[in-house]
């Protein structure tokens, strides 16, 4: 599927906007290519976003941002909606960590490809820690992964250590989430 | 397309599943044969017609069974200029 989109002029603004006080995203399309393209520096931090929620709502939203480096959800604890979040970060050729501290529900048990080629061609993307999902939740979750690694090679993604006898057989799981030579480990203090 | 091996183990004592090469001093204690199709494209079930990004093989099923189809992925966008 194409989308057209308007550029954001290069040069203008490398500090990204204080992003704390988001603290839902939903709507349908709502952020939908938002910051395609940006020119932020650095960390971005979504310190108190706890949702995502509709379809295509963050869908592409920060893809091709040349200069972000890391990014993190202290605070996301659910993504839903059919490709909710589909290639938010694909693009970003410096990013190299991405962390979910409290993210447990990823497609809401009926969602269709909610975060997949979420981090799609960040090649220089070495570490991702979904550091709270649970067994009731992770299967579905990852359903809600295809291809997230799709033109990565050599990513670490790190789970609790109780759901590999959950996830550990997946075929996203085993075939590296689309990406070339990625290791998954089950390191990260068990959860429920 | 191209079949490549997933390791599933142990090393230093964290479980862990290494996809494409086997970790130096890893416990390993299963193999799995997964078929990738090449850059752009997508496997389909020749029979199903139904599509994946890689297939874990099992059992009876083989390469054979998969033909590569071209695959776009769903972020593309055009851009509009000036």
């Amino acid at each position: 599927m194409s989308r057209f989109y308007i550029p954001l002029k290069k040069g203008l603004k490398k500090t990204a906007p204080d992003f704390s006080k988001i603290k839902t995203i939903s709507g349908a399309s709502c952020c939908y290519c938002l910051f395609y393209m940006n020119e932020y520096e650095g960390q971005l931090i979504f310190s108190n976003l706890k949702s995502i929620n509709g379809h295509d709502t963050f869908r592409s939203a920060f893809a091709r941002s040349e200069n972000i480096t890391s990014v993190s959800f202290p605070e996301l604890e659910v993504v839903k909606g059919t490709n909710a979040a589909v290639g938010a970060f694909s693009g970003c050729p410096k990013l190299t960590t991405a962390s979910f501290s409290k993210l447990y529900n990823v497609g809401n048990k009926g969602s269709y490809a909610a975060m997949n080629v979420f981090f799609s061609s960040c090649t220089s993307l070495q570490s991702i820690y979904f550091s709270a999902f649970t067994s009731e939740y992770a299967s579905w979750n990852v359903n809600n992964l295809d291809r997230m690694l799709s033109g990565v090679t050599g990513c670490t993604v790190h789970f609790p250590s109780n759901l590999q006898s959950v996830i550990g057989s997946h075929s996203y799981v085993t075939a590296g989430f689309g990406g070339t030579n990625t290791t998954v480990l089950f390191d990260l203090p068990a959860t429920t | 397309m191209q079949i490549r091996i997933t390791y599933v183990g142990t090393l230093n004592g964290v479980s862990g599943i290494w996809c494409g090469f086997k970790p130096e001093g890893a416990i390993i204690k299963e193999e799995r044969p997964v078929l990738y199709p090449d850059s752009g494209y997508e496997l389909e079930h020749i029979e199903t017609k139904e599509r994946f990004s890689a297939v874990w093989l099992k059992g009876y099923d083989v390469e054979e069974n998969y033909i590569e189809v071209p695959y776009e992925e769903p972020t593309q966008v055009e851009e509009i200029t000036d």
